[in-house]
């Protein structure tokens, strides 16, 4: 089982419209995904058509009293389960830290479902906090929507000076640029040029498109609804490379 | 994960039962699906022993792939791009690798089609998501002839995880007002059974009970022609290049026969003798080429594990030079086997298996009861294998260990004729103690062969201009590679030999078949 999160301390940037489409691309391979809604704002949960609540709330979730298991959700799609949000997740930072072994509380949930999925994609909050340090400990590799701009790759380097840090041992830093607008121009400079941050850039970027925003109103994966335009081939060899890159460890 | 399907068979009383739970429930109608499905299994059945079935359905440009356990009632789901006969195509998924680890070196190969009409019906709660879909499925099989059966109306739940209220509701309502049952019964069964076709129960072990009263010569004709039989049953796959299983099945039923001839001489006339033995020696010989490359190709990724990974990367003009072979060879051979040789020989063979009298029996071992020739033949070949086997040293060149491999194998063959003939609890722990030496031979043969025949094909790819220095040196470090191994397996000999002796003495072999030492046996 390969847990993937998508991060970024930075709100809007893609992390939830990256989860939706990688999952779904993965799921297509015959993978078995399960997909975890960390946001309390439950974005992912809305995308999936499922209801972002938690019997019983965060609390009883992680407690660890009843399985994960009972929480799973099938979607409308073969092979793509969810977890849901919920609203009680916007105190889960607070839970953690008042629980013994807080850091590892993710990992140590999800471990018993090695069976069950090959792929766990994590939606995370834009934040950085208990509940990103316990992403870090579970995730095989970060997957980084950033958007090229000197404040967003700032933003990355943050994440990278963390990378030393115990929780991220193991876990492959994996950015790519999202929301890519070739029309201006520091966008065009960063992506032909990436910095050098001592990590290694997807070579697939994600085009801005106002058919990925339609997602939203259509709540189904892009290639479902425009299999054929540029933004869904993005999304295909991006999954690709991020599989690579996983599966070589 | 996977879902744990219902099935319902619709019986032809109950008309519309679509609009029925359209009414009943809140379903959305998708519009009607057609699409072909394609049963697959291998030659030998392998998923269907495992309780799996596996099927491919077309769409426009690809597949959708399933594998349905009938015992637990699992599904996955995945999709290729290409007809499946190698899951290997799909492997990336978790159904390709579960397939292959079943299937192993055999194709996939088609066992029944049918043509598929589908309703899909979702069923949706809040925000449109769906909480169970039901299929209703009007099917016809498609007969190679071209002739069309209609098959059972059938209707599938297909629970979604989390959402179990909508699944209850639904077969309480199929059961209550439809007086529906769950249906146990498996669809490719179904469909077998109306297509008037048997689920394929070919195996390559030898499974000829035999009576130990029975007339020798008797008993040798009904062996016989079980190893003709399995020849041909075999052919297709050959001259169709399948899969190499098809030639490794072919050429053991070819070597039953060989051993029985050449073992018991005596049970047969000799102008048979004269006539069949060059005859299959023929037919050995033949099909020899093609196997050899078989076998290189099968094991060419533990050749390149053997060596670091840029050495082995330089082993791929040699793949490509084994496959080309290997295909020139099978169309070869193909054609061999549609000779008026080959042919002719099959009939003549079976002329002779199934004449049932004897005009003039070729000597008292012919008219003897087969468990008497048995008893004593068996004794006679096991006595010489112990023999020949403990003369063996560690010096001694190879071609003492080939030998001692082929007498190996022909006790192994008559052993597998008359094993009905003995209390299995006896002949089994013999018979496998056998096994395990033969694999030792066997390997020790397939190294000391391989680094020979890949020096051929070195020689013959330099003549093709097809070597570079690259390839040429990770040859050279697999042939060292062969001849380490070799070493082993000698040391891996006497350690099984001496169990095998072992397990002789355990059994009393002796008793066993009930020697018959004093009888002047050849
Ligand atoms: N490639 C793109 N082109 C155009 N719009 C995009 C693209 N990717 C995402 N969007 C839009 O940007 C908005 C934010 O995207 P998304 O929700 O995926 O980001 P996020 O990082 O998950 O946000 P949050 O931090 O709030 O969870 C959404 O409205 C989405 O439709
Ligand atoms: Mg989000």
């Amino acid at each position: 089982m390969i847990i993937l999160a998508c991060y970024n301390i930075k709100g809007g940037v893609g992390k939830t419209t990256t989860t939706v489409n990688l999952a779904h691309l993965c799921a297509l391979e015959g993978a078995r995904v399960l997909v975890w809604d960390l946001d309390p704002q439950g974005a992912a949960s809305f995308y999936f058509r499922i209801k972002a609540k938690v019997k019983g709330g965060i609390k009883r979730l992680l407690s660890g009293h009843s399985s994960v298991r009972q929480h799973i959700k099938g979607t409308d799609y073969h092979n793509i389960d969810l977890i849901p949000a919920d609203f009680s997740y916007r105190h889960l930072d607070v839970i953690l830290e008042s629980l013994k072994k807080s850091k590892v509380r993710l990992k140590k949930l999800l471990k018993p479902l090695a069976d069950e999925y090959d792929y766990v994609f994590l939606d995370c909050p834009p934040s950085f906090s208990m509940v990103s340090e316990n992403v870090f400990y579970a995730s095989d590799a970060l997957i980084i929507p950033t958007i090229p701009t000197i404040l967003s790759l700032r933003t990355l380097e943050q994440i990278i000076r963390y990378r030393d840090k115990k929780a991220l041992k193991g876990t492959q830093l994996i950015p790519f640029f999202s929301m890519v607008d070739r029309r201006k121009t520091m966008h065009r400079m960063i992506v032909e040029m990436p910095p050098k941050l001592g990590v290694q850039f997807a070579e697939t970027d994600i085009p801005y498109a106002s058919d990925v925003e339609r997602m939203g109103f259509e709540r189904k994966p892009l290639i479902l609804f425009k299999p054929n335009v540029r933004a869904s081939e993005s999304y295909r060899h991006l999954w690709q490379e991020i599989k690579g890159r996983v599966d070589r460890g | 994960m996977a879902a744990k399907i219902q099935q319902y068979t619709i019986p032809e009383t109950c008309v519309d039962l679509e609009s029925a739970l359209i009414r009943a429930f809140p379903l959305e109608r998708q519009s009607p699906q057609w699409l072909h499905r394609l049963y697959k299994d291998t030659f030998d059945g392998r998923l269907y022993q495992k309780k799996y079935l596996f099927w491919q359905e077309t769409r426009e440009s690809f597949y959708d792939v399933f594998v349905h356990n009938f015992k637990t009632g699992e599904r996955l789901q995945s999709t290729a791009c290409e007809d499946v006969v190698w899951p290997a195509v799909i492997e990336s998924s978790v159904l390709g690798r579960k397939i292959q680890a079943i299937t192993k070196i055999r194709a996939l190969m088609p066992q029944i089609s049918v043509s598929v009409k589908q309703h899909i019906l979702h069923y949706l709660g809040g925000d449109e998501k769906t909480q169970l879909r039901l299929i209703i499925e009007y099917s016809q099989l498609m007969r190679p002839d071209g002739s069309i059966i209609p098959l059972d109306k059938r209707l599938l739940l297909l629970p979604v995880r989390g959402y179990d209220k909508p699944l209850k509701a639904v077969a309480r309502y199929l059961e209550r007002v439809h007086g529906l049952r769950l249906s146990q019964d498996n669809p490719l069964l179904h469909a077998m059974s109306a297509a008037d076709q048997p689920l394929s129960r070919y195996s390559n072990t030898f499974q000829v009970g035999l009576d130990p009263e029975m007339p020798t010569d008797q008993a040798f004709k009904r062996i016989l022609l079980d190893c003709l039989e399995n020849m041909e049953k075999n052919e297709t796959g050959v001259i169709e290049g399948i899969d190499s299983e098809f030639l490794h099945d072919l050429r053991v039923s070819v070597r039953r026969t060989r051993a029985l001839l050449s073992q018991i001489p005596e049970a047969f006339p000799k102008k048979v003798l004269n006539q069949f033995e060059p005859s299959f020696a023929w037919v050995g010989k033949i099909t020899g080429p093609l196997r050899d490359l078989d076998v290189y190709l099968l094991k060419f990724n533990d050749y390149q594990q053997a060596l670091p990974v840029t050495e082995g990367e330089n082993l791929m003009p040699l793949k490509r030079f084994l496959t080309r072979q290997q295909k020139i060879e099978q169309k070869k051979l193909a054609r061999l086997l549609q000779s008026g040789r080959y042919q002719q020989l099959k009939s003549e063979w079976r002329t002779f298996l199934e004449k049932k009298d004897m005009k003039k029996p070729p000597s008292a071992v012919a008219l003897q009861t087969v468990k008497r020739t048995a008893d004593r033949y068996v004794w006679q070949a096991y006595k010489k294998l112990l023999k020949r086997g403990q003369v063996i040293s560690p010096e001694c060149p190879d071609k003492k260990l080939h030998r001692l491999r082929i007498n190996a194998k022909k006790v192994r063959y008559l052993l597998d004729f008359f094993q009905t003939l003995y209390p299995s609890a006896r002949i089994q722990p013999l018979m496998k103690q056998l096994k395990k030496l033969q694999d030792v031979l066997g390997d020790f043969q397939d190294l000391s062969v391989q680094a020979h025949t890949l020096q051929q094909f070195e020689s013959q790819m330099e003549a093709e201009r097809q070597l570079t220095p690259e390839t040429t040196h990770a040859i050279a470090l697999l042939i060292q590679h062969f001849d380490a191994r070799l070493e082993q397996q000698r040391g891996a000999f006497f350690n099984q030999f001496e169990q095998f002796s072992e397990a002789a003495h355990q059994v009393e072999s002796k008793a066993l078949f009930h020697s018959v030492e004093g009888e002047g046996a050849a």
